[in-house]
C-alpha cells in the first residue's frame, strides 16, 4: 500500500527577468522593482492516514509581484504529485489612499503596445525599461502604484 | 467321632470362604471387563480426536501455504485454497473449515479491491481541496497567507 512519505508546501516568488531581456531594464534596477525574496519551503511529517488535512502559514510577504503557491506530496512507492496556483499580483506597499480624505485625480495613458516601435534614443528611460503597456505586471505596478507608493 | 465332626466343620467353613472368594473374583472380573471396555472406548476416542487434530494441522499448513502463495499469484492461490477447503470439508465438516472459508472470501474481496486500486493508483496520492487565503491584510496589502490541502493516499 502507498502510505504518504513526504509533504511539502512551497511559496515561490515569481521572477520577471524578461523585463531585462525584453524591455532592457537595467540589471541593477531589477531588485528595486521586484524586491528580492527567497523561495520558501515547509516540509510536514505525514501521519499516514488515508486522508489527511495539511495547513501552513507563510508570513511577511514582501509583495510587488505574484507568487506561486505549490503543494508536493510523495508516497513510499515513489509516486509524486503536485499542484500549484499563481496568486494575483500582491502589492508591495499599503494603499495609503485609504488613510485620508484627500482625493487625487490623474490621467493614465497607455504607452506603447506591441506593433509600435518604442524610440530607442529616449533621453530618460523608465525604471521598468522600454515596456509594453499591455503587460499585466506593468499594469499592476502602475495602477496599484497610483494608489500607494509603488 | 468328635474329632471327625470338628474337622468336617472346619472343611465346611473353608468351603464357605472359598465360595465367597470365588464370588469376589467373579465380581472383580466383571469390573475388570467393564473398565477394559471403557479403556478401549476412550482409546478409540483419543485416536479419533488425534486424527482430527492431525487433519486440522494439515489444513492449517496447507491453507497457510496457499495464503503465502497468494502473495505471488492471487488467482491460483484462491483456487488452491478453495480446493483445500473442499477436501477437508468432507472430512471435518463445515464448522471446522469456516475460518478458511472466511479467508477465501477476504482474499476474493481483496483481489477485487486490488484490481480497482490498480486502475486508480496512478491518480494517487491525490491532492484535494488545495487553496490559499490571506490571513493578514492591512490597507489592501497582503502580509500573511494560509495554505491548505487534503491528501488521499491508499
Amino acid at each position: 500500500m502507498n502510505s504518504l512519505k513526504e509533504v511539502e508546501f512551497m511559496l515561490i516568488p515569481v521572477e520577471y527577468r524578461y523585463f531585462i531581456t525584453k524591455y532592457g531594464m537595467r540589471e541593477e534596477d531589477y531588485d528595486k522593482v521586484f524586491p528580492k525574496e527567497e523561495i520558501r519551503s515547509i516540509k510536514i511529517e505525514p501521519r499516514n492516514l488515508e486522508r489527511e488535512m495539511f495547513s501552513v502559514d507563510f508570513g511577511d510577504l514582501k509583495g510587488g509581484r505574484e507568487y506561486i503557491v505549490k503543494a508536493r506530496v510523495k508516497d513510499v512507492a515513489g509516486n509524486e504529485k503536485f499542484v500549484e496556483v499563481k496568486t494575483p499580483y500582491i502589492r508591495q506597499f499599503e494603499n495609503i489612499a485609504k488613510t485620508d480624505d484627500i482625493t487625487v485625480a490623474a490621467f493614465y495613458y497607455n504607452w506603447y503596445i506591441p506593433g509600435y516601435d518604442i524610440p530607442k534614443d529616449l533621453p530618460d528611460k523608465p525604471l521598468l525599461g522600454l515596456y509594453y503597456s499591455d503587460d499585466n505586471i506593468v499594469f499592476s505596478k502602475m495602477l496599484i502604484g497610483l494608489r500607494g507608493m509603488e | 467321632m468328635q474329632r471327625y465332626s470338628s474337622a468336617r466343620e472346619g472343611v465346611e467353613r473353608l468351603s464357605e470362604k472359598l465360595k465367597q472368594s470365588v464370588d469376589e473374583i467373579n465380581s472383580l472380573k466383571e469390573k475388570t471387563s467393564y473398565w477394559e471396555a471403557q479403556y478401549n472406548t476412550t482409546m478409540e476416542e483419543v485416536g479419533r480426536l488425534s486424527s482430527i487434530i492431525n487433519k486440522i494441522d494439515e489444513l492449517e499448513r496447507e491453507s497457510t501455504s496457499a495464503i503465502a502463495y497468494y502473495r505471488e499469484r492471487m488467482d491460483e492461490a484462491i483456487r488452491k485454497l478453495k480446493e483445500t477447503i473442499e477436501k477437508y470439508r468432507a472430512l471435518l465438516g463445515d464448522e471446522r473449515v469456516s475460518f478458511e472459508s472466511s479467508t477465501v472470501k477476504i482474499l476474493e474481496d481483496l483481489k477485487m479491491t486490488q484490481e480497482k486500486l490498480q486502475k486508480v493508483l496512478p491518480y494517487f496520492p491525490l491532492i484535494l481541496k488545495f487553496g490559499w487565503k490571506p490571513t493578514k491584510v492591512i490597507n489592501d496589502k497582503i502580509y500573511n497567507i494560509n495554505v491548505t490541502f487534503e491528501v488521499a493516499s491508499p
